[in-house]
């Protein structure tokens, strides 16, 4: 059984712009998803038809063979948890605060949070090396402290699918690095299911199972990485020219990217 | 946090004791002095119907403390109350700390109203016509900025508190009219929008009473998922929120709270903004602590502003304008350490 199966899906804006139209997509129970894509291509857009924040204009969105709008929303926040990319906080809570909120949809409307939460949130805020500054004020930390706070808030939910959006776009190298291994970790121990938008296409290629290529809204192509990564479909989709090779350190596919007028330029250097 | 329940319970209660105990010393004070002790008698006595207790006490300090000060004090205090709790949620739902009771125009609404009555129609309606019609302009105010917001393009901090602006301004400019029109009589609406609690009635403090507990109660409810809609929308979604329903539900009932305070007592300004920003300093921002220490710091806020003015200062000063005079300066000062503290 898919865990989030797309036949379709279209999304119009209320002024009848098309952001995504007629995809049709199977994601798989435990894989790593990544959604890569120009400017504008629709890759946030299908992120909120996943997550059930965008109802699709038409076409279907079922999760786990329901259609995601028949589900409850609470049901649903202890299936789905999203990192998102930017986190602004006008009021200063706490590390430990922000990290109890993803028990939320655990705690009974009229509880307290209970000792199991607690243990949830200990244990959250250890692995991820957040605990020493759970006192702190959310918006007294660096950019990489706050976004392990998220991801921390994120994991407290204790779901199944994990929903990334660009969120490593924040952070400096090491800092992205880093979290795109918790999630990868996370994934691998507890048979997740990812699905993240990529800003940065190695990232992509280094972490993802499989990849969703968009242009301009519509699917192009998608499937293992080592299949779709082509330098054929990536000079497609980004409109540049691109080489893709073995990174052997790494292990994985890296590409490189150049304009036309660069590669007259090395030339004549 | 669960590790701080305790010293936010110990918060609770140092409140409601200063203000159970400023209601009881601010009985005493005024023109005809009474002791506490007295006071509190009189209370037990009332409460569980001792007859004995109160044939001891004299008639003059009975009708004193029963027909004339409690009902304004109690209303003071519940004013007060009312003005913290939706002042913290304003600035809550608004992600605004500058937000207070009348962002959304709720005071001009009432003002509005208010002043339509006392020009026009003074008794239409008894001795409550001007409070019908405040609270009425208050309400159909809110309902104006709610469709004006959402037909905009959704019920954004950015699109309501714009709403808010703009039909504020065309009140006040009807407010302007209507004193316009009044000539001689300009000085009832103007005393009126200064905000007193002077004629107070048992009445009112039921309905304030009321309205602020059961407000005090939908928004407890909605406490922690006000704190996550502080995430953003979209978050807040993902964790079993609906954000455009809680922030109306929440909306609405900050909003009646406040209008049936100014509708009681004017526009008293300040108390809705200034106590949620001490008080956040006190428990942070989740609105689980903050709301009930924001309801009981207003309350005695309030009070003891109007036992000031009204028992201790040689000449009573409006409501509206002491409370003014001394929050502006104290927000001065709670905005100027902020600023060093950054």
């Amino acid at each position: 059984m898919s865990v989030f199966h797309l036949s379709k899906a279209q999304y119009s804006y209320p002024d009848g712009t098309r952001a995504v139209e007629g995809i049709d997509l199977a994601v798989e129970p435990g894989r790593f998803y990544g959604i890569v894509g120009p400017n504008g291509s629709g890759k946030s857009t299908l992120l909120d038809l996943l997550l059930g924040y965008k109802e699709p204009s038409s076409g279907r969105v079922l999760f786990r063979d329901k259609p995601l709008s028949s589900w409850r929303r609470r049901d649903l926040a202890r299936e789905i948890a999203l990192v998102p990319q930017e986190f602004a906080l006008t009021f200063p809570f706490s590390v430990e605060e922000i990290v109890f909120m993803g028990r939320y949809p655990h705690i009974p409307r009229f509880g307290a949070p209970g000792p199991e939460d607690r243990e949830v949130v200990r244990r959250i805020m250890e692995s991820i090396g957040i605990a020493p500054y759970g006192d702190r004020s959310i918006t007294e930390l660096s950019g990489g402290e706050k976004q392990r706070a998220v991801v921390a808030r994120a994991l407290a939910q204790e779901t199944n699918v994990l929903l990334l959006d660009e969120a490593t776009s924040s952070l400096d190298v090491k800092h992205g690095l880093q979290l795109m291994h918790l999630v990868r970790q996370r994934q691998a121990r507890h048979g997740a299911t990812v699905v993240s938008v990529f800003h940065d296409l190695n990232q992509a290629l280094r972490f993802c199972d499989e990849l969703v290529f968009l242009k301009q809204g519509c699917l192009v192509r998608c499937g293992p990485v080592s299949e779709v990564a082509t330098e054929e479909t990536l000079e497609r989709v980004f409109e540049v020219r691109a080489k893709s090779y073995l990174e052997t350190s790494l292990g994985c596919l890296q590409a490189v990217f150049w304009t036309e007028g660069e590669e007259t330029l090395g030339a004549d250097a | 946090m669960p590790s701080l329940w305790g010293k936010a319970a110990l918060h609770q209660i140092v409140l409601a004791v200063a203000l159970l105990s400023l209601i009881a010393v601010s009985t005493g004070m005024g023109y005809i002095e009474i002791p506490v002790r007295t006071v509190l008698q009189a209370l037990w006595g009332k409460m569980f119907g001792l007859e004995s207790m109160l044939s001891r006490i004299e008639d003059l300090h009975l009708v004193t403390i029963f027909e004339v000060r409690l009902p304004r004090i109690l209303t003071a205090a519940a004013v007060g109350a009312g003005l913290g709790l939706s002042g913290a949620v304003f600035q809550g739902i608004l992600l605004n700390p500058l937000a207070d009771p009348y962002t959304l125009g709720v005071s001009a609404g009432a003002a509005f109203g208010a002043s339509t009555a006392l020009l026009f129609v003074p008794a239409l309606l008894g001795p409550y016509t001007v409070f019908i019609f405040a609270f009425a302009g208050a309400v159909l105010t809110l309902f104006a900025v709610i469709s004006l917001s959402s037909s905009a393009g959704g019920m954004s901090s950015n699109n309501l508190i714009l709403s808010g602006v703009i039909v504020t301004a065309i009140l006040s400019a009807g407010i302007s009219f209507c004193k316009y029109l009044a000539q001689e009589r300009v000085s009832v609406i103007v005393f009126w929008l200064l905000g007193s609690l002077a004629s107070s009635t048992w009445l009112e403090v039921g309905l304030v009473f009321s309205v602020v507990g059961l407000g005090f109660g939908v928004c407890l409810y909605f406490a922690r998922a006000l704190n996550i809609i502080c995430l953003g929308g979209r978050t807040a979604s993902t964790l079993g929120i609906s954000p455009q329903r809680t922030r109306l539900v929440l909306l609405v009932t900050a909003s009646l709270v406040a209008a049936v305070c100014v509708a009681v007592s004017g526009i008293i300004g300040f108390v809705g903004l200034l106590v949620p920003h001490m008080m956040r300093g006190l428990t942070g921002p989740d609105h689980m602590k903050l709301l009930p220490v924001s309801l009981l710091c207003g309350g005695l806020l309030l009070l003891g502003a109007d036992t000031l003015t009204r028992a201790v200062l040689p000449q009573e000063v409006p409501i509206g304008v002491l409370t003014s005079l001394l929050g502006g300066p104290f927000f001065c000062y709670v905005f100027r350490k902020r600023q060093m503290a950054l």
